[in-house]
């Protein structure tokens, strides 16, 4: 131990004393929406807004929406909605059975193995598949067909009067009516752009293959979406009584559904 | 006969050194010594297991190092002017002088 060490070991012990100097909240630059931000609502208002005062009075270099332009060709995505992924298809020998692992994003979790999950029940991607079926199931079911116009030349004296609704149809619209009101507002949301819609809310686009490529893109995903979708899938389950409250519970402690019926 | 002292310049330069990644055949062409008393410095040092060290842990050493080179008690510099336009960033270890039983 000399001077050198003992002078050393006291610089040390004081830097490992003192916090870092970078980093929050010494040397970030914050967004102006940091200070002013009220919401995603109110933002987009707000964009209108000075859009069309800028419109109107001729805001020096200001910058308009631009038109919407497709990023993929319709030749390439002649397949609807599959962000131009090529149909990636199975062919099993014994049966006649065709399987397209990117017709749908719930069937492309299904088919990737990407409902598993080794920390909850040992069914559980049965049981989300199931939750997602049922879903898109009882949203097609409450669907009201659209109008139609009266038939003025139909030759009247039937027997036919008002028509009743089925009674599948009022249950489906109570039962999604219910799960809307269950679940949190824009996790039911994302559920139903995903399985509904069809929305690859959790998958990036693969991008266009070229003709003679082989290559093998690798598949990108937005994880912490598709935990949501997941999350949402259980809300479902729980709803539909194929999973227990409990188990969903334990896994989401922090998820705020609340379903009243149960 | 009592152990020799060495004078803190010539300790200040020893650990910087070595601390930099320089072998002890260098340091001792440098100070003028001879290698197994430059051994014998550094491994009375804080400074000497360096193979096990990462690279941001030694030049969090060095920097400490860097820190301490002005002794403010003795308005001095602790190497007696000698370190004046060192390169206080270190060099990679080369293969024979990183530890054989690690992976890396």
């Amino acid at each position: 131990m000399n001077a050198i060490t003992k002078a050393f070991k006291k610089a040390r012990a004081i830097r490992l004393a003192e916090p870092p100097r970078y980093g929050w909240p010494y040397l970030v630059a914050k967004p102006l929406g940091f200070y002013y931000r009220r919401g995603p609502e109110f933002e987009q208002r707000r964009k209108d807004f000075y859009t069309q005062a800028a419109r109107l009075f001729g805001f020096e270099n200001w910058r308009f929406p631009g038109p919407y332009v497709p990023r993929f060709t319709e030749e390439q995505n002649r397949f609807g909605g599959r962000d131009g992924r090529s149909l990636d298809l199975v062919f099993s020998r014994q049966k006649f059975n065709v399987l397209d692992h990117n017709a749908a994003p719930l069937e492309w979790l299904i088919f990737a193995d990407r409902l598993h999950d080794d920390t909850m029940v040992k069914d559980i991607a049965t049981v989300r598949a199931e939750a997602g079926i049922a879903f898109r199931s009882t949203i097609a079911a409450s669907e009201i067909p659209g109008l139609k116009s009266p038939d003025l030349d139909r030759v009247p004296g039937g027997v036919s009067g008002a028509r009743l609704l089925a009674q599948s149809k009022l249950e489906a619209i109570f039962s999604i009516g219910t799960l809307r009101e269950d679940m949190p507002k824009d996790l039911f949301q994302l559920l139903e752009a995903t399985i509904w819609r069809d929305e690859w809310s959790f998958r990036l686009p693969d991008g266009v293959r070229e003709k003679k490529d082989t290559k093998v893109r690798a598949i990108r995903i937005k994880h912490d979406v598709l935990e949501q979708v997941l999350c949402g899938l259980d809300c479902a389950a729980v709803h539909f009584h194929v999973l227990a409250l409990t188990d969903f519970r334990d896994r989401w402690p922090n998820c705020r559904f609340r379903p009243v019926s149960l | 006969m009592g152990r020799r002292r060495y004078s803190d310049a010539t300790l200040f330069i020893a650990y910087a050194l070595w601390v930099k990644g320089h072998t002890e055949t260098t340091i001792a062409m440098t100070l003028g010594l001879g290698r197994k008393q430059v051994s014998g410095i550094i491994g009375r040092s804080p400074f000497s297991n360096r193979t096990a060290m990462s690279d941001d842990e030694r030049q969090d050493h060095l920097s400490d190092l860097k820190a301490i080179h002005f002794d403010q008690d003795a308005k001095t510099l602790r190497c007696g002017g000698r370190l004046k336009t060192f390169d206080w960033t270190i060099l990679p270890l080369l293969k024979d002088q990183r530890n054989r039983r690690s992976k890396g």
